[in-house]
């Protein structure tokens, strides 16, 4: 939903997600903030993304590794990032599947994050938005068992602390999700429908008014 | 028992016999490193270094500082050397990588070997693996790319006098040995593994490049340092099955299978091991949730207390912190009251130094963790981070520290890394918990970087860390900093850890040819401090040599420096007499010039004893104002 664009990367601008370590844990961050639409955000340690083998003389986890990267580079590595995500996480709202579309932060934020920002050296974030509905109470995330390390999953919420979910690959979460507000066109939908019942009532209301007049002219039809 | 002379000064008497198989053209050197030297057609060939300045061709395989150095001797002003391409524009320019060290060895997670040149030496003719070049008066070498102990190690071979002879540097020594174990610490790509997770990661070279020189099939090999080697297929074979078998060990008992999984660690096993070669890896032990009261927040772990508020573990940057302030400014806590520092990689430290100004808060640490948070920049160790912490409360292995309705212990823990603490957190409606930096996890021991200096001593290291967790209150768990879980081993669990961390000890006893393992394992084990000053020009300063005697017997440590041009120092050598398992320094009082060129420069020092005589060894840096 590229409409969310301008959030996601104000999100960039300002910090991007706190993944704790590049090597060890894959990380993926959930806002619950806000009903009806769930934020995920995949950071992604970039080396680990090049197709065949890193050479050892690559400081892999430097902050000079992206900073050093052409944007042929970038743009391969972006577009292994979206396959690679793609590949090891599913989302499930009840039985509706959804194929996040990640957007990511531009070239020269990849190389040089903003300073604040709390994505690690050698790393890069993507964010997508989940929307959902009403009557859509949880979301399953699934873990590819392909993934090579485990998930470091973050669920934060207003007012508490992050809650972290460590998952083996092939393994799936169940978040519990805030129920939705309703969409205006739903609201609009309902608000017609009941407008049309209150115009059929009243109709009938004088349609039978007027019955029950006319038999009161003529009582001989009342039989 | 083993002998060392190897590295050496000592030659043994029967090794007169095995100079004899070198063809009669060969003359032979043994010393702290060989000299080779083939004289024909008025011409002089001179492999490795030494002999009189001039030679007409000088050899090198790889470049550390003292084979550099025994080159530079042998070629003098006028010989052409003949090194790896790999490294020809390092050489050319040295100075480029020491001035930018100066930043770099900070937050450094490379983990290469840093006994690197200091001056510059002109490579005449780069050559590569497959190349073939003419020696003087027409000799033919050949060369062969041979990766494993260094990264751009090439092996040169030469047929004379009807004898097939590979000079092949570092890469085997006789009897199937290697010099150390820690110079094979790197980046497996093929696993996914960095430098910093790298264990024994170029061992996988150098079993390919043992078995490309077993194909040569040499009639002798002449190394860099010790004895020849006369029987090339069965030291091959032996250094081989030695490699395999310390890889083998350090897979099954490794922490990294906890993060990293079969899949990872399989092909990093297979590397060395054999493309089929089943790896075992240690299973998961007994793990559960944290209890509420402990929150995990990145690499920070943050205590609750009753009335609300906040005691924090390690604090390793901007995420952390970020999230601490999340958590004050939503009242989640009311108050940060204290910060213990597990350890020093920057993961754990790197925003302490903040959040201790922005929360107005002590720090507490070990003093083996403390006197590198305050003062980062006099070591030189895996990630440590530049943010210095301005005061650090010392707290004495073993001390209490009650807080709220908790009792602390800290405890000097050399696990994951040699500068590493642990707290103990006991309260009433909980069974201890003791929270051990980094140093294991559900799988196995967190001793994955030798930079790390992970001493396999009985009364440190693991050992000591073994010893601790065994003494624990019944019941206990255990808490890694990157780990959302509490874990525990069980006495058996506990029993084959320490089996196999035995096992390995012997085995990398028998890979190289020190008289304790901790040499092999330990680069620290003679270093400078400070690492890194600063002095204006004018100025004095100094620096202290620490040497820690490994050996189980009395050693006499002989300490030459070498100085750069703009520094002095009222001595330049000094003797240190060290009992067993001990660990001292000696001092060298330092003037800068007053007329001293600003910039990076490098102290370096020679080490020997009775039997080691180690060139340019120890290397510390001083930026001249």
């Amino acid at each position: 939903m590229r409409r969310f664009i301008p959030e996601i990367l104000l999100f960039f601008a300002l910090a991007g997600p706190a993944a704790a370590h590049p090597a060890l844990y894959h990380y993926l961050e959930i806002n619950l903030f806000d009903a009806g639409e769930v934020p995920v955000y995949v950071t992604f340690h970039a080396p680990e993304l090049i197709e065949g083998v890193v050479t050892p003389e690559d400081d892999l986890y430097g902050r000079e590794w992206l900073a050093t990267r052409d944007d042929a580079t970038l743009a391969g590595l972006v577009e292994n990032a979206d396959l690679f995500a793609g590949e090891v996480f599913a989302f499930q709202f009840a039985e509706r599947e959804v194929a996040p579309d990640f957007v990511y932060p531009d070239f020269a934020t990849i190389r040089r994050p903003p300073p604040g920002s709390v994505v690690p050296d050698g790393c890069f974030s993507g964010a997508a938005m989940l929307p959902y509905t009403r009557g859509e109470t949880a979301l399953m995330i699934a873990f590819s068992a392909t993934a090579q390390k485990r998930l470091m999953l973050i669920i934060n919420r207003p007012a508490a602390f992050p809650e972290v979910i460590d998952l083996e690959p092939g393994e799936q979460y169940v978040l519990a999700l805030p129920e939705a507000p309703l969409q205006a066109g739903a609201v609009w939908g309902i608000a017609a429908v009941l407008l049309s019942l209150i115009l059929i009532l009243v109709l009938a209301l004088i349609g039978w008014r007027r019955g029950l007049f006319s038999l009161r002219k003529n009582p001989t039809l009342a039989k | 028992m083993k002998t060392i002379s190897g590295f050496f000064v000592v030659m043994l008497a029967s090794a007169a016999s095995l100079y004899a198989q070198l063809p009669a053209g060969i003359q032979f050197e043994k010393g702290p490193l060989n000299a080779v030297t083939i004289e024909k057609a008025g011409q002089r060939l001179v492999i490795y270094g030494g002999g009189a300045p001039g030679a007409d061709q000088v050899l090198m395989t790889h470049v550390r500082r003292d084979s550099t150095e025994f080159a530079r001797l042998a070629a003098g002003k006028t010989g052409k050397v003949v090194a790896p391409a790999s490294v020809a524009d390092f050489l050319d320019y040295p100075s480029a990588h020491w001035t930018a060290w100066w930043e770099k060895r900070f937050d450094y997670y490379d983990q290469q070997v840093t006994r690197l040149p200091i001056s510059p030496l002109a490579v005449a003719h780069p050559v590569a693996g497959g190349d073939t070049f003419a020696g003087p008066g027409g000799l033919e070498l050949r060369v062969l790319e041979t990766p494993g102990y260094t990264r751009e190690g090439i092996t040169y071979l030469l047929e004379l006098e009807g004898k097939k002879i590979a000079f092949s540097g570092d890469l085997i020594l006789a009897g199937g040995r290697v010099p150390d174990l820690y110079s094979f610490q790197d980046a497996i790509p093929e696993a996914k593994i960095g430098g910093y997770h790298g264990y024994g990661g170029r061992l996988g070279q150098l079993v390919s490049s043992l078995e490309t020189l077993a194909a040569e099939k040499p009639d002798l090999i002449v190394p860099l340092r010790g004895d020849l080697i006369t029987d090339p297929q069965g030291d091959i074979t032996e250094l081989i099955t030695r490699v395999r078998a310390i890889y083998a060990n350090y897979l099954s008992t490794n922490a990294l299978n906890w993060y990293f999984k079969e899949e990872r660690l399989t092909a990093a096993g297979r590397l060395v091991l054999g493309p089929e070669a089943e790896v075992e890896l240690m299973d998961y032990s007994e793990h559960v949730d944290l209890p509420d009261w402990c929150k995990h927040l990145g690499t920070t772990k943050l205590l609750l207390a009753d009335d609300g508020s906040g005691f924090v573990l390690d604090c390793g940057g901007p995420g952390p912190l970020a999230d601490l302030r999340k958590a004050l400014a939503a009242g989640l806590v009311t108050r940060i009251e204290g910060i213990f520092v597990t350890h020093t990689h920057n993961d754990h430290s790197a925003a302490v130094a903040d959040a201790a100004k922005e929360f107005n808060c002590p720090v507490y640490a070990v003093a083996e963790v403390a006197e590198v948070l305050e003062n980062p920049g006099a070591w030189f160790l895996p990630g440590t981070s530049a943010n210095a912490v301005e005061k650090v409360t010392v707290l004495a292995d073993g001390e209490k520290l009650p807080w709220k309705n908790y009792e602390f212990t800290a405890h000097f823990f050399p696990g994951q890394m040699f500068n590493h603490g642990a707290l103990l957190v006991e309260r009433s409606d909980h069974a201890p918990v003791f929270f051990i930096g980094d140093s294991f996890s559900p799988s196995g021991i967190d001793d994955y970087c030798l930079m790390n200096r992970n001493l396999m001593r009985e009364d440190t290291g693991f050992f000591l860390c073994f010893k601790k967790v065994r003494g624990l209150p019944e019941g206990s768990w255990m808490v890694n900093q990157h780990i959302p879980h509490l874990f525990r081993f069980t006495p058996a669990r506990l029993e084959l850890l320490e089996q196999r961390y035995r096992e390995r000890i012997e085995l990398i006893n028998a890979l190289t040819l020190w008289d304790d393992p901790n040499y092999a394992i330990d680069e620290r084990w003679a270093s400078f401090y400070p690492y890194g000053q600063t002095l204006a020009p004018g100025a004095t300063g100094k620096l202290e040599l620490r040497v820690w005697n490994h050996s189980v017997r009395d050693r006499e440590i002989r300490v030459k420096l070498h100085l750069p041009s703009g520094v002095t120092a009222a001595r330049s050598e000094a003797v240190l007499t060290l009992p067993a398992r001990r660990h001292g320094s000696m001092t060298f009082p330092l003037s800068i010039a007053d007329n001293a060129e600003p910039g990076i420069k490098v102290i370096t020092a020679d080490i020997a004893s009775d039997d080691f005589d180690l060139k340019q060894w120890a290397e510390a840096l001083v930026k001249i104002e």
